[in-house]
């Protein structure tokens, strides 16, 4: 488990993450999202030992991450713009990785070249964007880490490969104890694949659950009532974090299971009343709109 | 054990990746050693037919192949540096740290795993050439154990030179963020010392005229806060030391120890600083904001005074505001393109201007210092009682001279000084006294040909030596000199040959009215005989003699098993045992230039703006000038000449063939050329 408490880091003036605190189960697949300059990539690198905290703690079996080697051998980290030795072939980072993770598995990696018909004695310079993807993720699940950190790698893979890989983590998670860390816009991705989310807000965390936790916590709600002045009783007795009106339809989204807001709804013996399941994005949208974070606040 | 396996598989890694630049090292060693080593031997090898001894061949070999050679401290300095600033470029790409610093590789590894690569590929391809370049000593049968042992020793020193630029490249691209500004870090940590110690010596050499570069031995040690400098300085004197018979074993030890203590401090602080230094720091110029200002004093206090030694130098007065404007103009400039690479922002050239204005403050205050001399430099005179002894070192002749004495080769001036101790006696500090007051003036009121320099040590009671170099008028210290020089010590220091043993001299060269002829050989016993009665002449000649006649002609005596030699050492009308020793061989010296026979004076006159050229064959008129010529080859300072007035003689030699000799007037003693 990855326990996150209090962490902090600023950049000269800017205050990247701030005071995040959060845990990681082992054995599920964890969504980090965020506005832009959330602080996503910040936490990522810190949860790779890349970067060392102003305060706060990453702890990983009880014990610190940064320039901590024996922790490190746990957690490959594939960043948004990876990095290969210049002039390398595929065969050439399985190589290094396999001198830098003793457990990586060569046999597996080839394969799984093969598989995505990546050729592995072809320059890694010629190849394609979503291909150098490709052979980040395959060189992160090869290294058998327990840990994967992946920063939008998602973006630039097409979607057989985004399914391909989806297909992968989810084989490693029922084989071996393996837990991927995922920050990306791309929610509906996540939202395929992700057990836990955390959002993330100008450097805090803005909610960490389960997904499905999540889900059933918040809803949408459509109905029509009978009087107006039900309406604002209505808004009032729920956890509204958004609303609006379109004529005499009330569209409410509000914390709550699916039954408590029927029943809220209910008793003001609605003319007609829906309730319907966030997606990660509308979640995401209204999460952040509660901090501040809305579309007309943006847009001029 | 399982950590050892890695690391070594982790460093193989990178060794295989960098092999370019063991491939870069091995060429170049190759060029520098055996290439250059083949080369000179077999143009030496031609020159044993024209007279090069094979002891000489030996020794230019065992020189290629250590500090003679100065390819091999360019290749360990560039080597150096580039393999510092690529092994560590990493650190300024966001992409290369996050891929590194993710790794299960602790900074520690990984700075050691790189450190010891680019040591290896320093290492081996010097090795391989090095001892290519051996088997082709070996070869060509030139090869002596001394080549063996100074090669060995100049491995070792340029190896710790090598770790030493290797680290500050490191400390250099650690203390940056963005690859440019880390190799003008790399460059300015090479050779900062040097610029500092080059900076102030302008000054220095342009404010002070009794600058004397033993009396700031502190800038030597400026100096030596750049490798470069001290590998430059270490490469001079190990080759003269070495090729002389005294090697300085101890010193030479005691710089190694130096530079491994040195050598381990920045290996130190290179690894401190990997340590604690921000992985974000990627992409900024300074990947310590904080010490940024220091730095910027740093480089532009000293960079702005050496563009006002440089502006001052272009114009045609060399006037001091010329200095202040350039100063001025380039601490402005200087600390704009600093903070435009601080900032990475043109528009931040004027930030800071309290600090801007306290840097050129600064640097117009060490630049007043030397013009004014504020310290008193030029006018320093210890106390009377603050003196335990003086020593005093001047060129007798004309020129600057250098002499064999104590088995090596060294100026005359110098070895005078070293030797000389004339105490703390009225006489002395009468004529310190003098020569320190003439100096304000000194260059207004006399012609710079009319000035000497006399070097001067200050002994002092406290254990100091202070040194200071005069520009004197002969003529002003003539007397108290001819009584100076008959003090205890005195002569042998002003003449090694007095010192010299009879039994070990070869050859005798005269040289007499520009021909040199060869009075003794090795087999003549009169060698011994002549040099004994030069050296008897020598010690009971008077200062008078020694500062008011003119010598008539010159010996030079061969000595010791390499051949070294006592050169022009001059032969005085006084000198009665010798020219009766040489008359004895058959060789006639003249005490006066009057009694040879002179068929042609061609005077050349300068002193006004018309020259005037005149040749003079009337035996009359060539009788009265003779008396107030003196031969220019035996001249010495305290004769003073018209300097403008060139005369050439033709003479007739007893043989019957003509010789010609330059000589000067006697000053106020050229004749009415009308």
């Amino acid at each position: 488990m990855i326990e996150i408490n209090n962490l902090c880091k600023g950049f000269g003036d800017i205050q990247a993450v701030s005071g995040v605190t959060m845990e990681i189960k082992q054995g599920c697949v964890f969504g980090l999202v965020g506005t832009n300059g959330a602080g996503k990539s910040t936490l990522l690198r810190m949860l790779a030992g890349i970067i060392q905290p102003d305060e706060g703690s990453i702890r990983i079996g009880g014990q610190p991450v940064y320039e901590h080697a024996e922790i490190k051998r746990e957690i490959f980290y594939i960043s948004d713009d990876a990095f290969f030795f210049p002039n390398s072939k595929p065969v050439d980072m399985m190589q290094y990785y396999s001198h830098i993770y003793e457990n990586f598995d060569r046999d597996q990696f080839l394969s799984m070249l093969r598989k995505f018909g990546l050729d592995a004695n072809r320059r890694i310079n010629t190849f394609s964007k979503g291909m150098k993807k490709q052979l980040s993720v395959l060189l992160g699940v090869c290294a058998n880490t327990r840990y994967l950190l992946c920063d939008e790698t998602f973006d630039g893979l097409d979607p057989v490969m985004r399914q391909a890989v989806k297909s992968i983590f989810a084989s490693e998670i029922i084989n071996r104890e393996f837990t991927p860390i995922i920050a990306s816009h791309n929610l509906r991705e996540l939202e395929d694949i992700c057990d836990y989310i955390g959002l993330l807000h100008e450097g805090g965390i803005l909610l960490s659950e389960d997904l499905e936790d999540m889900k059933f916590h918040i809803h949408k709600l459509q109905c029509v009532l009978p009087e107006e002045a039900l309406e604002m009783e209505l808004l009032r007795e729920m956890d509204v974090l958004h609303y609006e009106k379109s004529g005499s339809l009330l569209l409410v989204t509000a914390r709550g299971t699916k039954t408590e807001i029927l029943d809220c709804v209910a008793r003001r013996n609605p003319i007609f009343s829906e309730v319907i399941p966030l997606t990660l994005e509308e979640i995401f949208i209204s999460e952040t709109e509660v901090a501040g974070y809305e579309v007309k606040n943006i847009l001029l | 054990m399982k950590s050892k396996i890695f690391f070594s598989k982790f460093r193989s890694g990178i060794f295989r990746r960098e092999l370019w630049m063991g491939a870069l090292a091995l060429l170049v060693f190759f060029l520098v050693l055996p290439v250059s080593t083949l080369m000179k031997v077999e143009l030496w090898a031609e020159q044993l037919n024209q007279g090069m001894k094979l002891w000489e061949i030996q020794q230019n070999y065992a020189g290629m192949l250590s500090f003679n050679n100065l390819g091999l401290l360019i290749v360990t300095f560039v080597s150096a540096a580039v393999f510092g600033i690529t092994g560590f470029a990493y650190l300024h790409n966001q992409r290369q740290v996050d891929f590194y610093y993710s790794q299960p590789v602790g900074r520690r590894e990984l700075f050691t795993s790189r450190a010891v690569v680019a040591v290896l590929y320093y290492v081996v391809p010097y090795v391989l050439n090095l001892v290519l370049a051996l088997v082709i000593g070996l070869a060509k049968g030139v090869c002596t154990s001394r080549a063996f042992s100074m090669a060995g020793l100049a491995f070792v020193h340029n190896i710790l030179l090598f770790v030493i630029a290797y680290m500050l490249s490191v400390i250099a691209m650690e203390l940056t963020g963005r690859i440019f500004v880390g190799i003008l870090g790399s460059a300015t940590l090479l050779l900062y010392g040097w610029g500092i110690c080059y900076t102030l010596m302008g000054y220095i050499g342009r404010n002070f005229v009794t600058f004397d570069p033993r009396s700031v031995k502190w800038l030597e040690w400026i100096g030596h806060l750049s490798p470069v400098y001290w590998g430059v300085s270490d490469y001079r004197n190990y080759t003269s030391a070495f090729t002389g018979k005294s090697i300085h074993v101890s010193g030479f030890i005691l710089s190694m120890l130096f530079l491994v203590l040195v050598g381990a401090a920045t290996t130190v602080l290179a690894y401190f600083l990997n340590k604690i230094r921000k992985a974000e720091s990627a992409n900024h110029s300074m990947a310590f904001p904080k010490i940024g200002t220091v730095i910027k004093f740093a480089i532009v206090i000293p960079a702005s005074l050496l563009v006002g030694v440089f502006t001052d130098t272009f114009t045609y007065q060399r006037r001091f505001t010329w200095t202040i404007c350039g100063i001025v103009f380039s601490a402005i400039l200087l600390n704009g393109i600093m903070e435009i690479i601080y900032h990475m922002d043109f528009r931040r050239v004027l930030r800071h201007k309290l600090q801007l204005l306290l840097m050129v403050c600064a640097s117009v205050a060490v630049a007043c210092i030397f013009q004014f001399d504020l310290f008193h430099y030029d006018s320093y005179l210890p106390e009377r009682e603050e003196i335990a002894d003086v020593s005093v070192g001047m060129d007798f002749t004309q020129y600057a001279t250098t002499i064999y004495a104590d088995g090596i080769y060294t100026m005359a001036k110098e070895y005078m000084q070293e030797q000389t101790s004339l105490g703390n006696t009225d006489i002395v500090y009468a004529m310190l006294q003098q020569v320190v007051g003439q100096q304000r003036d000194i260059g207004e009121e006399k012609a710079s040909v009319d000035l000497k320099i006399m070097d001067i040590c200050y002994k002092l009671t406290n254990g100091r030596r202070v040194y200071r170099s005069y520009q004197v008028d002969p003529a002003d210290i003539q007397m108290a000199f001819s009584r100076i020089y008959e003090m205890t010590g005195v002569r042998e220091a002003a003449f090694p040959v007095l010192k010299a043993d009879p039994e070990r001299v070869k050859d005798i060269q005269l040289c007499y009215f520009s021909e040199y002829m060869q009075v003794a050989t090795k087999q003549s016993p009169d060698r011994i005989k002549l040099l004994k009665a030069y050296q008897q002449d020598l010690v009971e000649m008077s200062g008078e003699a020694l500062t008011t006649e003119a010598p008539i002609a010159s010996l030079n005596f061969t000595y010791g098993e390499n051949e070294e030699a006592y050169q022009g050492c001059m032969i005085f009308p006084e000198n009665k045992r010798t020219l009766a020793c040489l008359k004895e061989l058959g060789y006639t010296v003249e005490a006066q230039i009057k009694d040879k026979q002179v068929e042609l004076i061609e005077i050349e006159d300068y002193r006004d703006d018309n020259p005037v050229l005149k040749s003079i064959t009337d035996a009359e008129t060539i009788d009265k000038i003779l008396p107030n010529l003196v031969l220019s080859e035996c001249g010495t300072i305290w004769q003073q000449y018209e300097n403008n007035v060139y005369v050439n003689m033709s003479i007739r030699t007893e043989k019957g063939y003509i010789v010609r000799t330059s000589c000067y007037f006697r000053k106020g003693s050229v004749p009415n050329l009308d």
